[in-house]
């Protein structure tokens, strides 16, 4: 029996605007076992950012349940919901619009610690923030240093030892190292890869970086104007994967090796519909190369066609 | 080796820097501390009793001299004394005021701005109508009922900018409050009142601050402008408004009357304005490198 | 034109921005030759001068407080470097065009598409107005948008409709040399593939010649034949895709590879390029990498390293390579 960290059930937001009802995350359902990580891919307008952030009702989710340790987030008023966010924390993927710019280094990472009254005493505090700046690699010199002094990846360092400030067991990356310079990225996600061992974190990893996505994670949701394409553990996914969504998004990343035949690759025609009043048709219809006359009528639901391995297609009806 | 902690350079220091490579900048502050400096002084060279409302009918309405560098007023006053003595009232008044107007302002401009909604939609509708009155009657009309005092002058003056202060405040907090810092802010289990004051109204205040520098100005012609028609300091207590008023029928053979007054305010009000220049520059984040 | 004819001969470049912090040497004496037809990739991260030598190429830099402080720049057989602005307004655009990075600003939102097509053609070609239109609806078809669109406006489009309009932009006058900075970051990956796809199949239509600035080693591999490397402002490594990836040289090139989580080859672990770029105000004596080079020795910060050349085509900057026997980890185990 997996012990479960998260298990989000039906989560859905819809967001009125003026022409319609955006649905934003579609009925969307996983569990995270604890200690692991679940990525979260797609591209632009798929929701991956907004599951995040309704996980953590940063976002007010529209209805849904969000299982934490057992306990149902949805039910909990403002003041509990408050005391749960030392347990889950995010980091954010500007480094340069998550940082307050009027507070220092120093003030940044304590002041989780001080809002939850984690430890009254100033030295100790101080120590804390000493301790975790270490933890993630930031020279203690920079404790009175202000944001716009620091370079993107040390920036990044900061927001991470803030998430860590209140011991949380879940965190949610939000593209985590998507504004940051190739070498740098290696760095901060080996940091956030041995921190995840070091303090059994369990992480949600949402980005679009096909390639990221594959070096850290333990099973990939893929994610198509809201609803949850395609689900599976991550070497099975890049390994065989059935949707023919993912198939193009595998597909479309450039390798960085010599080929001597220019391999043949996937290239999607036609537009992404508009994710406003959307029909009851498959979403991905109007670009699948796979698509069919069945694709139009209604919504493939999601089937587990393998052991882990989910897929919303009607290919497999 | 233990390397040594950067040295905290705290916002003032650095808006300081800056500051100081403005030229108006520099040259208002130089002209406010002159006029400080000498109001200062003038309060331990004269007594008010003599020197300034001292009436002496055989000095009156005599043009500048040696003796009286600015000339004496119709009750042969020394025009130069009054105008140093009547300047802490300007400045006072005037810098009181544009603080009450802030506080005030900016207290309504980032609920309005924070909370949106219905909140939003009452203060700005009560910022509206106040602004649809000019500030010089809502001034005449809260003298008229609540007397001269001067704490009453301060919130006469201080009225009419109020929704002016609350409007800046709202657009400036609105930009700020969807960064990305005060959801994390919200994240880090922070209420709301921690995330307006120290996250939103921190980043959101600059443009406020500037505004409020320049409204000085107009705080000090505001009180001038009550005096001269009788409802702000009253005589005999010099005040650079009610000299003035006072002038206007001698403004025939005797202009130095009122040019000197009228001198005292357009300069005073100037270097505000140059002081308000240089911290706009200042506080500037795209002259920063 | 000779077919031996370069299209784009570069050498000695030096570009420089005078402020008040200091001086920022952006490129720092580099040479860049590029045949007809052939696709050069320009491999760095933030900072390295990609871009500077793109606007340089096209006499761009932006002046006060740019400047070029040496170098020979031949377009064609144009030196551009010694143009007049308005002799230059003839070669910009239609000898050589560029596709800029953010597809959001590069269009004016108040005119439609198609006008922004005709005002490039009009410039360059003596044309009718309806003929210029024609051609802007031929170019439309061409990267693939459907012609009744020739009066839509740029927010009525997507990002990668955009930088479609924009390659039509750049080569509706079928210019020789086609300079594309970043021109897909700012795209979704699927979106990606088809504008690069897209500018590949043009490339070979219009046998343009390309220079492809990028961070991205895997659109090298797949647009490009030769790739330069850059790193503070200087060209490291340069060589045909195969020299450079199968027989890399050069230690930064080897730390770009290695910082690469790559999609058909699950690590265990990402090996980054310790420490961070050097501040571009300060040029050392030695080799800018030195810092951050795990081969690096003492000589290495005293002696600047030159260009090598390995073989014809595969140059490299690396004072290791005075000891022949010298092979880099990636180079030690075979490929």
């Amino acid at each position: 029996m997996a012990d479960n960290i998260l298990e989000v059930r039906n989560l859905k937001k819809y967001f009125k605007t003026k022409k319609g009802l955006l649905h934003a995350v579609d009925n969307v359902s996983f569990t995270l076992e604890r200690g692991k990580t679940l990525g979260v891919v797609g591209e632009s307008g798929c929701g991956k950012s907004t599951i995040g952030r309704s996980i953590l009702r940063l976002i007010e989710p529209t209805s849904g349940e969000i299982i934490f340790n057992g306990e149902d987030l949805m039910k909990l008023n403002t003041l509990q919901m408050r005391a749960m966010r030392t347990k889950m924390q995010i980091i954010f993927q500007d480094p340069y619009a998550s940082l307050n710019p009027r507070r220092t280094v120093g003030q940044t990472i304590s002041e989780a610690i001080k809002l939850n009254h984690l430890i009254s005493n100033k030295k100790k505090i101080e120590e804390r923030v000493s301790e975790l700046m270490d933890m993630v690699g930031l020279s203690e010199r920079y404790a009175n240093s202000y944001p716009h002094e620091l370079d993107g990846g040390r920036r990044q360092r900061i927001g991470i030892a803030r998430a860590l400030s209140v011991n949380p067991e879940f965190i949610v990356c939000d593209e985590p190292v998507s504004a940051l310079d190739v070498s740098i990225q290696a760095q901060i996600l080996n940091l956030l890869k041995e921190l995840q061992s070091r303090l059994k974190l369990s992480y949600i990893f949402i980005t679009h970086d096909m390639s990221a996505v594959n070096y850290f994670s333990d099973d990939i949701t893929v994610m198509y104007l809201g609803k949850m394409v395609e689900k599976a553990p991550v070497e099975d996914l890049f390994l065989h994967p059935e949707h023919p969504y993912t198939k193009a998004l595998l597909s479309a990343v450039p390798i960085p090796e010599y080929q001597e035949e220019k391999r043949k690759r996937i290239i999607l025609s036609g537009e992404v519909i508009s994710p406003i009043n959307l029909p009851d048709k498959c979403r991905f219809s109007t670009r699948c190369p796979e698509f069919c006359d069945i694709c139009n009528e209604s919504e493939p639901p999601l089937k587990e066609i393998r052991e882990g391995h989910f897929v919303a297609c009607h290919n497999f009806r | 080796m233990k390397l040594k902690k950067v040295k905290r350079r705290s916002t003032f220091s650095e808006i300081w820097r800056n500051y100081r490579k403005s030229f108006s900048g520099m040259l208002g502050l130089v002209i406010i501390v002159g006029i400080l400096a000498t109001i200062f002084v003038g309060n331990f060279i004269y007594d008010y009793d003599t020197d300034v409302i001292g009436q002496n009918v055989a000095e009156r309405k005599q043009a500048p001299s040696a003796e009286h560098f600015f000339g004496t007023d119709e009750f042969g006053r020394d025009i130069l004394t009054r105008i140093i003595w009547g300047g802490r009232y300007s400045l006072a008044i005037g810098l009181a005021a544009v603080l009450m107007s802030s506080i005030i302002g900016v207290i309504f401009g980032s609920f309005a701005g924070y909370y949106g909604g219905v909140v939003e939609t009452i203060i700005m509708r009560f910022a509206d109508i106040f602004q649809a009155i000019p500030a010089i009657m809502l001034g005449i009309c809260f003298v008229t009922a609540f007397g001269q005092s001067i704490f009453m002058l301060t919130i006469a003056v201080s009225i009419g900018a109020i929704p002016a202060v609350t409007r800046v405040t709202r657009a400036s907090v609105m930009t700020v409050k969807d960064m990305e810092y005060v959801e994390a802010a919200r994240a880090i289990g922070a209420n709301n009142i921690v995330i307006i004051f120290r996250h939103v109204l921190m980043n959101a205040i600059s443009p406020v601050i500037v505004q409020a520098t320049l409204r000085i100005g107009g705080a000090i012609v505001g009180i001038a402008a009550l005096s001269f028609i009788g409802l702000g300091i009253t005589a005999p207590t010099p005040e650079w408004g009610a000299m003035l008023s006072s002038a206007r029928q001698y403004l025939r053979g005797y202009d130095y009357m009122a040019l000197y007054p009228g001198l005292a305010i357009m300069v005073t009000v100037l270097g505000f304005n140059l002081i308000g220049d240089g911290v706009r520059d200042s506080m500037d984040p795209k002259l920063k490198k | 034109m000779e077919m031996n004819e370069l299209v784009l001969d570069v050498s000695n470049l030096i570009v420089e921005y005078v402020t008040s912090e200091g001086t920022v040497h952006a490129v720092n004496d580099i040479d860049l030759k590029i045949l007809p037809q052939k696709s050069v990739g320009m491999v760095g991260e933030t900072g390295a001068g990609k871009t500077s030598t793109a606007l340089a190429i096209m006499n761009l830099i932006p002046s006060p407080p740019g400047v070029i402080r040496s170098g020979k720049i031949k377009l064609n057989g144009y030196d551009v470097l010694n143009m007049k602005d308005s002799e230059l307004d003839q070669v910009r655009g239609s000898e050589v065009a560029m596709i800029f990075q953010d597809p959001m600003t590069a269009l004016n939102p108040v005119l439609n598409i198609g006008e922004q097509i005709e005002e490039s053609i009009l410039l360059h070609e003596k044309v009718s107005r309806e003929k210029a239109h024609e051609q802007a609806c031929k170019m439309l078809e061409m990267v693939g948008l459907d012609r009744s669109r020739v009066y839509d406006y740029p927010h009525q489009l997507s990002g990668g409709m955009k930088q479609r309009v924009i390659i039509a932009i750049a080569l509706c006058c079928n210019p020789h040399l086609l300079i594309a900075d970043e021109p897909t970051t700012a795209l979704d990956v699927t979106i990606q593939a088809q504008v690069l796809d897209l500018i590949a199949n043009l490339r070979d239509t219009y046998k343009t010649a390309m220079l492809l600035i990028t961070h991205d080693l895997g659109i090298v591999a797949e647009m490009c034949d030769e790739v330069s490397v850059m790193y503070a402002g200087r060209i490291v490594e340069h060589g045909t895709v195969k020299d450079v990836f199968t027989d890399t040289k050069h230690p930064y090139t080897e730390g770009l590879f290695n910082s690469l989580p790559n999609i058909k080859d699950r690590k265990s672990r990402l090996k980054p390029i310790v420490g961070l770029m050097p501040d571009p105000t300060e040029v050392p004596e030695g080799c800018s990498f030195a810092p951050r080079c795990s081969y690096a020795t003492e000589a290495c910060f005293k002696r600047r390293p030159t260009l090598k050349a390995f073989s014809d085509t595969h140059k490299a900057s690396c004072l290791a390579y005075e000891d022949p026997a010298f092979l880099i980890e990636r180079n030690k185990h075979g490929r």
